[in-house]
């Protein structure tokens, strides 16, 4: 039979160079071509030192046509990184590891100094115990020999999801902040710290040596911080504040493991770690800060708290930086410890987490709220893509955090466009916006469909998720669990997201259309465009290639019937049982009652804690 | 196709309208519905949507209240269509005739096909009306200026060119009729 | 012999349908519409006039349709039945998006339900496939098909599976998405004519897609027995609210087939 000759994942590898080929032969070529000539080594350092560059040069000269030149060049550079397959590594040296250390002084100091200053104990407090952690690790721990930085596979996906969904969202973002209530030069340093924000991002993907993974670890914090409270308002300062202690933990959590490692004989180098210097307890510890960082459920407050920022830095936190950290960790450690028992408890974990989310989210009642627990739950689900850890589930968590980068980003745009055109927040103010803007309205619609359903990428990370778990399910009966838990994510995920796509067509006037200035239509239409071409091209690669010629020809048909439709069939009004009168919609919110919410968070603590004893009882005894 | 156009009159869905009845008429139609009469062995289902029905079965004198509503159901079932007004208060207004608030039948306001007369009507009245009414829906089918049909275009070529000849036929015969 | 089930699937659809209200009727007492009263109600709906609301509502009928097919496809001629639920799950979708698109209240309070029934039987259906894939090693219809009937290692995934069926056909005490008296029937509500008969024969091509897994999990018997018992807790049962039919299937269905699972694998 036909169906049967589909065999799933025959050619992993092949995608990457057709996605990469034609995004950068066909988008952007000339600028690319450029990029060709130039070294592997030009090319990432161009990536790593050009959003400071940029950064800077915005803050001196605010011109936006320049902005959007070097933003392009950044997004084809992501790009052009991500067409080659060559390892690259960088060895460490005795000035930058001095130049490293004297950085995370700084910033250490830095938190203490914000923590003061806010009379804010538990920022200080952690603050301390980390510069003492800090100062044993700097008097204990020698340097020793590795790659200060180090290019891997998974770090040529965040490349390209950070440098071109990233661009996107700054391109956006210069148009978005015009608007906003603040002096000229606070909109200059807004535009400047998400560009910051990316230099990190695209340096953490590399870093190797693990105190410059922790720099730039709480730099990431420092920078969510700093963005998260720029709306200078009591609540703003609040969830900031609570966006920094609890990603601190994570600091925290890092700078344990390094001692641990020491106490351990371990060296400093992640791949040192993963190739099995490192006891479990060491892996456990990096997972704690992955876990927190991803905002897996006991630690979900700060994400949803970030909500309050402009929208543009909710866009980048859940697409293109900060949150994807998790995942990548996650990538980078699961060989240690996917088959222990400890990676059981993890997988048990994420699985819950991904199911609690997905239904917290029903309850939400902003569009921000609603799309910032999808990202937990999607978050969830690449971690434990990740943690399977067979070579199908790696690069399927992989793809899942492209297209979720890019479904998200579309989405928290289209937020950002709303909030700005209608002022609305709150979900309930939303309704019928289908007839206002009816074109964004079917990106967003797009970008509904593109997080759960075929033949997008989010719904093979789905599939290759529930076929690996069905894998690995027997004789371990907790897997069965881990199963349920995401199958019944992915339909609880399906009623939120239509949940949201009903609420566009609720109205029964149509209402004046509403124009977007193309500052802000571009990258929507980018984004868009990118997430449509980045299915259509997964499908073509490989087995699946009749796959995408039947969905082209099925565009054909399409576009025939809607023109036989238009012009063959009388129109009429919908039925209303003979009445006339007006009617309001309203949403359900789906609600078991407060007290099951509140055990399930007793439940997630719970399992945390646990998750710490028998990485701890693993770590001893090992 | 004589055995599609059979197929077609062996189901006609009906939308019941109570016009302001006292529900006795509706009674009767239940008890057609049921095991005893069974009016679903000749394929009548009670569908409760105009936009899928073909009969539109009307109870009651038509209150003052209901005619907006009666008119509007009406207009919303697509051709062809059939109305059977049912029981004496929906043909003339019955015992409410002349009431202030009632408006005496229900052919003021859309046309009827098929009365059902008595009060109420008896399930083999209705299933006789029915049969009435499906020969006259069958009737409007054939009647029926359909806009839209497959190879639509062929046939409103042919009725153009048709009504191009008679046209020049026309003027041709005019051109020779003696002034 | 499939590819011709596949192929014509809305015709033997329509039989089973036929059959069905047959049945249904002697159990009332009654004599019932004859075998081919869906052919004959599909020839009606082609002479009626057509109007539609927009162009992307008759059209999304028409997709759901097609997805359904390719569904029906997938499962029965030896297709991943993984692929089959979440193909089926995208027409579903299509046809919630389809009843969301007018402003319609009937039409969204019935796209809510049925994507409340979506949220309801999707877990269970691919409980079924993982279980099917743990018995016999394979996501292929073909291989589980070869792998014998389930009866005695999934009791409790059947009695899941009943459920489903139920929830699928329209059948009480599960029938709150299709509910004629009460929201017209929902989603369908909106179209008329050859659209509405689109819809029709989609019904016919749902019953083949879950008696098709009704036949793996259990052969030709299970087909049989499947039909009547759900045509006779049609006739004796009252329909549920759609919070009841939720926590039906959260509190029975998917504990059942959860325990048979776990059953499967220790």
């Amino acid at each position: 039979m036909l169906l049967a000759n589909l065999r799933w994942g025959k050619n992993v590898e092949k995608m990457r160079p057709i996605i990469a080929g034609v995004f950068t032969k066909s988008i952007s070529i000339f600028v690319i071509k450029e990029c060709y000539t130039v070294s592997m080594q030009t090319l990432l350092f161009f990536l790593i030192l050009s959003p400071w560059i940029m950064a800077v040069g915005y803050l001196v000269v605010p011109n936006r046509g320049v902005l959007y030149g070097a933003l392009a060049l950044l997004g084809a550079g992501g790009l052009a990184l991500f067409d080659t397959t060559t390892s690259w590594q960088l060895s460490i040296n005795e000035t930058i590891v001095y130049l490293i250390a004297f950085l995370d002084a700084l910033l250490l100091g830095y938190f203490v100094w914000v923590g003061y200053r806010v009379r804010h104990w538990g920022v200080v407090a952690l603050a301390a115990v980390q510069i003492v952690m800090f100062v044993l690790i700097e008097v204990l721990l020698g340097h020793g020999e590795g790659a200060l930085l180090l290019l891997r596979e998974a770090s040529q996906w965040m490349l390209l999801i950070i440098n071109g969904v990233g661009a996107l969202i700054v391109a956006f973002a210069v148009v978005y902040i015009e608007a906003e209530a603040v002096d000229a030069v606070q909109k200059r340093r807004f535009v400047a710290y998400l560009l910051a924000f990316m230099g990190v991002m695209n340096l953490l993907v590399l870093a190797n040596e693990v105190m410059l993974f922790f720099l730039l670890f709480e730099l990431t914090t420092l920078a969510s911080f700093v963005l998260i409270g720029f709306r200078d308002e009591e609540e703003a300062r609040a969830n900031a504040l609570r966006a920094l202690w609890m990603n601190q933990l994570g600091g925290v959590a890092i700078l344990g493991a390094v001692l641990v490692a020491y106490a351990q004989g371990a060296s400093r180098y992640i791949d040192g770690w993963v190739a099995g210097e490192a006891s479990l307890l060491v892996v456990a510890l990096m997972m704690v800060a992955a876990l927190i960082k991803g905002a897996t459920m006991p630690f979900d407050r700060w994400l949803l708290g970030a909500m309050v920022a402009p929208t543009p830095v909710s866009a980048m936190l859940h697409s293109a930086t900060m949150v994807k950290i998790a995942p990548f960790m996650v990538l980078l450690f699961a060989p240690a410890f996917s088959h222990t028992a400890l990676g059981g408890m993890m997988l048990l974990m994420l699985g819950f987490s991904m199911a609690f989310a997905s239904y917290r989210g029903l309850q939400e009642a902003t569009l921000k709220g609603v799309l910032g627990y999808s990202t937990i739950a999607l978050l969830a689900l690449m971690m434990l893509l990740a943690l399977i850890d067979t070579p199908q589930s790696r690069t399927m968590a992989l793809v899942l955090m492209l297209f979720h980068a890019m479904g998200k980003a579309l989405l928290f745009l289209i937020a950002g466009v709303i909030e700005r055109t209608l002022h609305a927040k709150r979900l309930d103010a939303m309704q019928g916006l289908f007839s206002a803007m009816p074109w964004v309205m079917l990106g967003a619609v797009g970008a509904l469909m593109s997080l759960t359903l075929p033949p997008f990428g989010a719904f093979w990370a789905k599939y290759s998720a529930i076929v690996a778990l069905a894998g690995r399910i027997d004789g371990a009966a907790y897997m069965v669990l881990v199963l349920a838990s995401v199958i019944i994510a992915s339909a609880l995920l399906v009623l939120l997201y239509f949940k949201l796509l009903s609420l566009f067509f609720a109205t029964q006037n149509p209402t004046q259309r509403i124009t977007l200035s193309w500052g802000y239509s571009v990258p929507l239409m980018f984004l868009a465009a990118g997430a449509l071409m980045a299915s259509v091209l997964y499908l073509a690669w490989g087995a699946y290639a009749y796959v995408a010629w039947g969905l082209l020809a099925l565009l054909v048909v399409l576009l025939l019937l809607v023109a036989w439709l238009r012009l063959g069939f009388d129109r009429a009004t919908v039925y209303g049982c003979g009445e006339r009168t007006s009617v309001t919609w309203s949403q359900n919110f789906y609600s078991f009652g407060v007290d099951i919410e509140r055990s399930f968070t007793w439940l997630f603590g719970a399992m945390f804690v646990a998750f710490l004893v028998m990485a701890t009882l693993l770590g001893v005894s090992l | 196709m004589k055995w599609f156009r059979q197929w077609a009159q062996k189901s006609p869905w009906i939308l019941h309208y109570n016009a302001g009845s006292c529900n006795g008429c509706d009674i009767e139609i239940l008890a057609a519905l049921g095991p005893d009469y069974d009016l679903e062995r000749f394929g009548v289902l009670n569908r409760g949507n105009p936009k899928q029905s073909d009969i539109f079965l009307v109870t009651g004198p038509v209150t003052y209240r209901s005619r907006e509503r009666l008119v509007e159901l009406y207009t919303q079932i697509p051709e062809p269509k059939v109305v059977v007004a049912m029981g004496a208060c929906t043909a003339t207004g019955g015992v409410f005739r002349g009431m202030y608030n009632v408006e005496d039948g229900i052919d003021t306001y859309i046309p009827v096909d098929v009365y059902i007369p008595g009060c109420a009507p008896s399930p083999q009245l209705l299933i006789d009306g029915m049969a009435k009414a499906l020969e006259i829906w069958v009737q409007k089918s054939r009647d029926i200026e359909k806009p839209h049909r497959l190879f639509g275009g062929i046939r409103k070529t042919l009725h153009y060119l048709d009504r191009r000849t008679m046209a020049q036929t026309l003027a041709q015969s005019k051109e020779k009729e003696p002034q | 012999m499939m590819v011709w089930i596949v192929l014509l699937a809305p015709l033997w659809g329509g039989f089973i349908l036929g059959a069905e209200r047959k049945i249904r009727a002697h159990m009332q007492h009654r004599m019932g519409p004859p075998l081919l009263q869906p052919f004959y109600d599909m020839a009606k709906l082609m002479q009626k006039r057509t109007t539609i609301i927009h162009s992307g509502h008759a059209l999304l009928a028409l997709g759901y349709f097609v997805t359904l097919w390719i569904a029906v496809g997938v499962v029965l001629l030896d297709g991943n039945v993984l692929w089959a639920i979440f193909i089926h799950l995208l027409a579903s979708v299509l046809l919630v998006t389809a009843g969301f698109s007018v402003p319609s209240i009937f039409s969204h309070v019935g796209a809510n339900r049925e994507l409340l029934a979506i949220v309801s039987y999707e877990p269970i259906l691919l409980l079924l496939g993982v279980a099917w894939y743990v018995s016999s090693g394979s996501w292929e219809s073909g291989a589980i098909a070869l792998g014998g009937t389930y009866w005695t290692s999934m009791p409790l995934l059947g009695v899941a599976l009943l459920m489903v069926v139920l929830l699928k056909t329209g059948k009480s005490p599960f029938d709150m998405a299709h509910a004629h008296q009460e929201i017209v029937g929902g989603v369908e509500v909106e179209y008329s004519g050859i659209f509405y008969e689109v819809l029709y024969m989609a019904r016919f091509l749902e019953y083949i897609f879950i008696y098709a897994f009704v036949f793996l999990w259990g052969g030709v018997v299970a087909v049989a027995l499947f039909f009547v018992l759900a045509n006779l807790i049609d006739n004796a049962t009252a329909r549920l609210t759609p919070a009841q039919t939720v926590r039906w299937f959260y509190a029975l269905g998917l504990p059942l087939a959860l325990l048979n699972l776990l059953g499967l694998v220790a």
